[in-house]
């Protein structure tokens, strides 16, 4: 028989993990709590039960658009039972959510995770009387090491069969009485199986039911009030506290802890230090630079050391595809004695383009390795929780950290996971903002430009992560002065998970998903992008082949870049139209902007056969380089984000301010960057045939920059008009009046 | 003999195959990025996971 269980739990308590190990699917498995925003679907493995995973939620009194996702689904689609995942070290928080759930009287087995974390803490769980105190079956399991999963199986399938709710948890006479009179006011208007649920949520004054049943809560207004006075408190705290007394009982009951350090676990030990108020942010900025200064390497002056990243990208770009690749692939196309269109789309379109892209794989991969070793370890989670007081301080919540952390990876994702926030207008700002994290197709970008004008210096990748994170702070702070996304941030409660060694099966897997998703995007959108490129780049307006020349002035690519290049002239790049270019094509996927810098000078460009990095070279002024990496990274996204964005935001009309914004903002650092940069020594000078040849210094673009900073300074500390004061505002406004 | 043909075939095998993979994507709910972003699910609420399996079901939420 076909039956359909839900896998409903706290956040990061493993509900992810066990989906995996039930269905044998390979979902995505984060160390830090909101992996999943939406639910998924699979079949057990060996049976006809349908599964579906849940967001991860405290109570089933939602606030966030994921958090109404599980409830809606346990509302409304009534699935045949439930695997409720709890944590088993953190017992007592859990079963909030369990007596919940109870109340729908939806057939429930209790699943007691993390048990080997349990018995390594040296814990002892009475699982029988814990099953007989909350009136359902309760599994000892331990998703990571796949213990109890086949007893998991059968309990969850007679519970199913047998279609027999637990009996709900009972509240004292007085809150009783409330709910009796809530279930005569809903009596006809829920299914009788639920009513108790939607009783005991009016009585609650859970904001969903109060708005779909006013008339009922009108009617037992009178009772509720009365039931506040008699017991001092609001009717919420008064529903909570009778949960809380029992689940008290419960655990005292079941569970008996072994006596605990005094210091603390370890990973207490460790939050102590990586967590700390002040040395928190440099702690976290040490690692991010140590990860890229590995991979990418340091220069300072003379001093130089390679990243192994760097080193290993440079084989693949010098070696694999410099010695072997492109003279076989060009003997063979000249074998015939003729070096045709088709020999040169294919050399130079097809291999330069793709070969350019690919060649930064292994920095690429390194990068996704570091970061996959992060996140499970449980350090992402503390960059949250560490930029929290940072966040709130420019207007946002700490929540935003998390589609940022998902974003280092791609975009699409990140502005996905920004419906973890509460807060919609915060949502919103997330959603627009968060592409400004470098994502992995930035990478190559990344890369590339600091191979070609700061050669092997990894603090180059550092500013960029610094600098997109500045960049989503004072949007914040501009962005809250609009009427249509003012207001005050929303709270932010995150679990810190325990730190863990690093699994290597999710950090391989995750690794290699990235690249291969990196590559199969090569493959695809980059290769067809580089036959358009290549075709534009080798024929005039009037469709006549011009040769396997693509720097050609006549070109169809040089006549639109030609008139289109004047706009990015006071940035510092406007002589170049292969870089305006590279920044349109970009739109695609971002990686096209190395693919087109590939199509147009190959992999090898000189004539003596000198790298890409040494043809951008002679073509931007470090200043320049980095307002063009500036300008890249925080423009408008690739068209997949932007339409992750529309998604998130809803209408046109904002996605396309959003998109307008983003561009504005970029121009304006690009600027900035240029027009002050210019003045630092060495910056303004171009490596022509191994000399350096000075630039004039750009008055213009630097009068520009002053007047551009002065009206971002402006909007940073204009009053806000629609500035909404916070809990703690209004109680230190109280003080002040007393004062 | 000139081997353009031969280039030609190649060149125009990897467009064909580069396009198939595209629309399959696409029809599978993947973005061009290789991230899930169902089209399917456009207009029905946000029903998208961060997810790079399959597509899930669109329902309003």
């Amino acid at each position: 028989m076909s039956l359909t269980i839900a896998l409903a739990g706290n956040p990061n308590s493993g509900k992810t993990t066990m989906f995996n190990k039930l269905t044998g699917a390979n979902q995505r498995v984060g160390n830090w709590p909101g992996v999943t925003i939406d639910r998924k679907t699979g079949k057990i493995r060996g049976t006809d039960y349908e599964l579906v995973d849940l967001p991860g939620i405290y109570s089933l009194s939602p606030y966030s658009p994921e958090e109404i996702v599980s409830r809606n689904f346990l509302i409304n689609d009534k699935p045949d039972a439930v695997i409720n995942i709890v944590d088993a070290t953190n017992l007592e928080r859990n079963l909030f959510l369990t007596l919940q759930i109870i109340d729908t009287g939806i057939p429930t087995v209790v699943a007691l995770n993390m048990m080997d974390q349990v018995r390594k803490l040296g814990d002892q769980i009475d699982v029988e009387k814990l099953s007989r105190d909350l009136g359902c079956r309760v599994v000892p399991v331990s998703a990571l090491n796949a213990e109890g999963i086949k007893e998991l199986i059968a309990a969850v399938g007679e519970a199913a069969e047998s279609k027999k709710a637990p009996e709900p948890m009972y509240f004292d006479g007085d809150v009783e009485a409330a709910i009796s009179q809530a279930r005569e006011a809903l009596h006809g208007k829920v299914p009788d199986d639920l009513l108790r649920f939607y009783a005991v949520k009016l009585v609650e004054n859970d904001n969903a039911v109060v708005e779909q049943f006013p008339e009922a809560r009108d009617r037992i207004a009178g009772v509720l009030k009365e039931l506040e006075e008699k017991k001092d408190d609001d009717c919420d705290s008064i529903i909570a506290d009778g949960r809380y007394t029992r689940i008290t009982e419960i655990a005292q009951s079941a569970v008996k802890k072994a006596p605990r350090d005094e210091r603390g676990t370890f990973s207490d030990r460790v939050d102590r230090i990586v967590t700390h108020r002040i040395w928190g942010i440099p702690i976290f900025i040490g690692v991010i630079a140590v990860v890229f200064l590995g991979i990418i390497g340091f220069a300072w002056g003379d001093f130089e050391v390679v990243g192994i990243g760097t080193y290993c990208t440079d084989w693949v770009n010098d070696v694999f595809f410099g010695e072997w690749i492109i003279p076989a692939v060009t003997e063979w196309c000249e074998s015939d004695g003729v070096y045709s269109a088709l020999d040169a789309l294919l050399c130079s379109g097809i291999v330069g383009g793709v070969g350019a892209v690919i060649g930064f794989l292994p920095q690429m991969l390194l990068m996704f390795l570091a970061l996959c070793i992060l996140e499970d370890i449980g350090y992402m989670a503390r960059i949250a929780f560490v930029m929290d007081r940072v966040f709130r301080h420019f207007g946002l919540s700490g929540k935003t950290l998390i589609p940022l952390l998902v974003g280092t990876g791609c975009g699409v994702p990140g502005v996905m996971a920004s419906r973890t926030i509460e807060s919609e207008r915060d949502r919103r700002i997330t959603a627009m903002t968060t592409t400004f994290i470098p994502c992995g197709a930035k990478l190559p970008v990344i890369a590339m430009i600091t191979s070609a004008v700061f050669p092997g210096n990894g603090l180059i990748a550092v500013f960029c992560y610094v600098m997109g994170i500045f960049l989503v702070l004072v949007s914040g702070i501009i962005l809250k002065k609009l009427k249509s996304l003012s207001g005050t941030p929303s709270p932010f409660i995150m679990e810190l998970p325990p730190y863990h060694v690093p699994s290597a099966t999710n950090i391989i897997k995750g690794t290699l998903d990235r690249g291969w998703a990196f590559c199969k995007k090569a493959g695809t959108i980059i290769l067809l992008s580089c036959i358009i490129l290549w075709f534009l780049a080798s024929y005039t307006p009037g469709l006549e082949y011009i040769g396997d020349n693509a720097t050609s002035a006549d070109s169809i690519l040089a006549a639109f870049g030609e008139a289109v290049c004047v706009i990015f002239a006071p940035l510092g790049w406007g002589d170049n139209w292969e870089l305006t270019v590279g920044t349109i094509t970009g739109l695609i996927a971002k990686e096209n902007v190395v693919g087109t810098f590939g199509t147009l000078f190959g992999i090898e460009a000189g004539e003596n056969g000198e790298g890409l990095e040494i043809v951008l070279g002679a073509m931007l002024t470090k200043s320049a380089g980095l307002a063009f990496l500036a300008f890249n990274l925080i423009c408008a996204p690739c068209f997949a984000a932007i339409g992750a964005m529309h998604r998130e935001l809803g209408r046109w009309r904002d996605t396309l301010m959003a998109v307008g914004y983003q561009c504005l903002l970029a121009y304006a650092v690009a600027l900035i960057i240029y027009g002050f940069t210019s003045y630092i020594g060495g910056w303004n000078s171009l490596v022509v045939d191994g000399s350096v040849v000075e630039q004039a210094a750009p008055i213009g673009s630097t009068i520009a920059a002053v007047v551009v900073l002065a009206v971002i300074v402006y909007l940073l500390w204009a009053k806000d008009p629609f500035r909404q004061l916070s809990g703690k505002d209004e109680y230190d406004a109280e003080e002040e009046m007393r004062a | 003999m000139s081997n353009d043909l031969v280039v030609g075939a190649v060149i125009a095998l990897m467009v064909i195959a580069s396009v198939s993979y595209l629309v399959y994507q696409r029809r599978k709910g993947i973005s061009s990025c290789g991230c899930k972003g169902c089209s399917r699910c456009k207009g029905s609420g946000s029903n998208v996971t961060i997810d790079e399996g399959g597509c899930d079901r669109c329902r309003k939420n």
